[in-house]
């Protein structure tokens, strides 16, 4: 009887796997596609020369790659940083105003970006950061949603007494922070890291309005735009997240530890 | 240095405090706060760039006529988003009861590839989806024509009193009249694919993080695996779906980017069609006073849409008390 509901739980897992699975498959397939076509279960037309003619045809988009590896490397330093420093302040420091910080972290998920982006079109032109891709990261290096991951994760994994311990021994706020608070947070830093790499390398919108020029543009612009570079640009812009994915084995340590 | 050290330890401990969430205060006022507030501010003009003449709140009561179909935009994003929110949170859960029942391997498979999809650009997603769903050579079309092509796949059809089945439009290319029930289904299921792979995560960590003690007490009294999930997981998880609930809310409203396209290109122009207020900013471009209105009328109503759902939230809970 078990066995048979564990069959079942099996087969379904591997159903939805596949449902999952086969699009973008599909897709994948489709980049050895030789001709302009949609994709089409036709196998006879599929090539290696096709995925080589694609690659090709997409390398007038080296500029736009630098672009996305630029913002996204920079976009992730800064906002894993800030958000661990962020969120030790406002779990480990006594603020007579916590309340309003929470209401403005709340109200800055709250507020969808896309209605946040036209005023802030208008900021950035006041700014002078239009055609800068200082303005592709800068606006989202304290993101809200990784602060609030760190401060759960501080609040409910560690031990506030190791900061005690070390108040005691001599080390100053800074110290305490870049000598012991994040070697520990490394997992929660690890999921941090990709969610941001991802929402950077992925940011679509912004680019398209702040960037007059094509050159200035990330690669994710390059998706809507032709059909079968549109195939080559998903499967180069899937690439680095997957390996940062695959890279961040700590995302299992996390998991592991709420598993016990 | 000298300064610091010197300081009152008071106003030092404030200093050093407040210097780490300096991060977060400086993006709210430059990068949110700001722009909301400068865009109030440019809807009471008329023109702003070149005359900005003071109108008051003349751009607000001419939103009605200025700016066609907003109100269905909204009504759209009323009815429709809650609908996927709930299938979103439900297909996510129950995936990750059942990803929770089977061995560690397939469990590790299934957590990478449920997040592939999120990892992905919503334009790529768009695309791919786009491409399945085409009417003439998409994976949808070639399995319409797979079954009428297939003798005993037609015979199974006039069961349902079909002989064939017809090419359905989803994405409206020959701009029918009446596309909104495939294009609702479109999008929902493009949301689900992209969306439902994160929220499953989180449910798997959550159901993972319950404590086995407490399942295998339940399952000695008696307990099926129904009754331990209805009745135990479910209510331990409680707050968290709660809370998985108004994120996914959060990702459909800013994820704009299929939104836009269905309000645009796939869409027809007319105003009763037009699926969210995110097309109808992109139209007004050009018209900074609108736009600014707008924008503050959909702030104000995502804001009253989130309190009345807090209300109803702390209504419904007093009442099962």
């Amino acid at each position: 009887m078990n066995l048979n509901r564990n069959f079942i739980s099996i087969t379904s897992v591997l159903i939805i796997m596949f449902l999952l699975i086969k699009p973008l498959l599909s897709y994948f397939y489709a980049s050895f596609y030789v001709y302009d076509l949609p994709i089409s279960v036709n196998a006879e037309h599929y090539s290696i020369q096709g995925f080589f003619n694609q690659l090709k045809y997409a390398n007038q988009y080296m500029v736009n790659f630098y672009v996305s590896i630029k913002v996204a490397l920079l976009g992730t330093f800064f906002s894993c940083l800030f958000s661990c420093m962020v969120a030790y302040g406002l779990s480990i420091f006594k603020f007579r105003f916590l309340k309003l910080f929470y209401c403005i972290l709340i109200f800055m998920i709250l507020i969808p970006e896309f209605v946040k982006v036209f005023p802030f079109f208008i900021t950035l032109k006041t700014l002078g950061l239009l055609n800068n891709d200082l303005a592709l990261w800068l606006p989202y290096v304290a993101p809200s949603l990784s602060i609030f991951i760190i401060k759960y994760y501080i609040d409910v994994v560690m031990n506030k007494e190791v900061i005690e311990a070390a108040r005691i021994d001599g080390a100053g706020e800074w110290r305490i922070f870049y000598s012991i608070m994040l070697p520990i947070l490394k997992p929660a830093i690890a999921i941090i890291v990709v969610v941001q790499f991802t929402h950077f390398w992925t940011a679509y919108d912004l680019s398209i309005l702040i960037m007059n020029e094509d050159e200035l543009k990330n690669l994710a612009h390059i998706n809507l735009y032709v059909f079968p570079l549109s195939i080559i640009g998903s499967m180069i812009v899937v690439v680095p997240s997957l390996v940062l994915f695959f890279a961040a084995r700590s995302i299992v340590d996390f998991l592991n530890l709420y598993g016990k | 240095m000298k300064f610091i050290d010197v300081m009152p330890y008071r106003i030092k401990n404030t200093l050093v405090s407040h210097s780490f969430i300096l991060p977060l205060i400086f993006v709210f006022f430059v990068f949110n706060l700001f722009p909301l507030v400068n865009s109030f501010y440019v809807s009471f003009f008329l023109d702003y760039y070149t005359e900005a003449r003071f109108v008051g709140f003349d751009n607000y009561r001419n939103l009605e006529n200025e700016v066609k179909g907003l109100g269905y935009a909204l009504l759209n994003i009323l009815i429709f988003l809650p609908i996927c929110v709930v299938v979103i949170q439900i297909i996510a859960l129950f995936s990750a009861k059942l990803i929770t029942r089977t061995p560690k391997i397939i469990q590790n498979s299934a957590i990478i590839i449920l997040f592939l999809p999120f990892m992905l650009p919503e334009s790529t997603i768009s695309s791919i989806f786009a491409n399945m769903f085409f009417s003439e050579t998409g994976l949808l079309a070639n399995m319409i024509i797979w079954i009428n092509d297939h003798a005993f796949t037609r015979e199974i059809m006039t069961v349902f009193g079909e002989g064939t089945v017809d090419k359905v439009d989803f994405l409206n290319r020959n701009r029918s009249d009446s596309p909104v029930v495939f294009i609702y289904t479109y999008i929902l299921f493009c949301w689900v694919i992209k969306y439902c792979g994160f929220f499953c995560l989180i449910y798997y960590i959550s159901l993972q993080s319950i404590k086995n003690d407490i399942v295998e007490a339940a399952m000695l009294e008696g307990a099926s695996v129904k009754d331990v999930f209805y009745k135990i997981e479910i209510p331990m998880i409680k707050s968290m779906i709660g809370m998985m609930a108004i994120l996914s809310l959060i990702f459909l409203l800013s994820k704009s980017t299929l939104l836009v396209s269905m309000s645009r290109s796939v869409l027809p122009d007319q105003e009763r069609y037009m699926f969210s207020v995110h097309g109808l900013l992109y139209d007004l471009w050009a018209n900074v006073s609108m736009l600014g209105a707008t924008t503050w009328v959909y702030v104000l109503f995502l804001v009253a849409m989130f309190l009345i759902g807090f209300i109803l939230f702390k209504l419904i809970r007093y009442l099962l008390k």
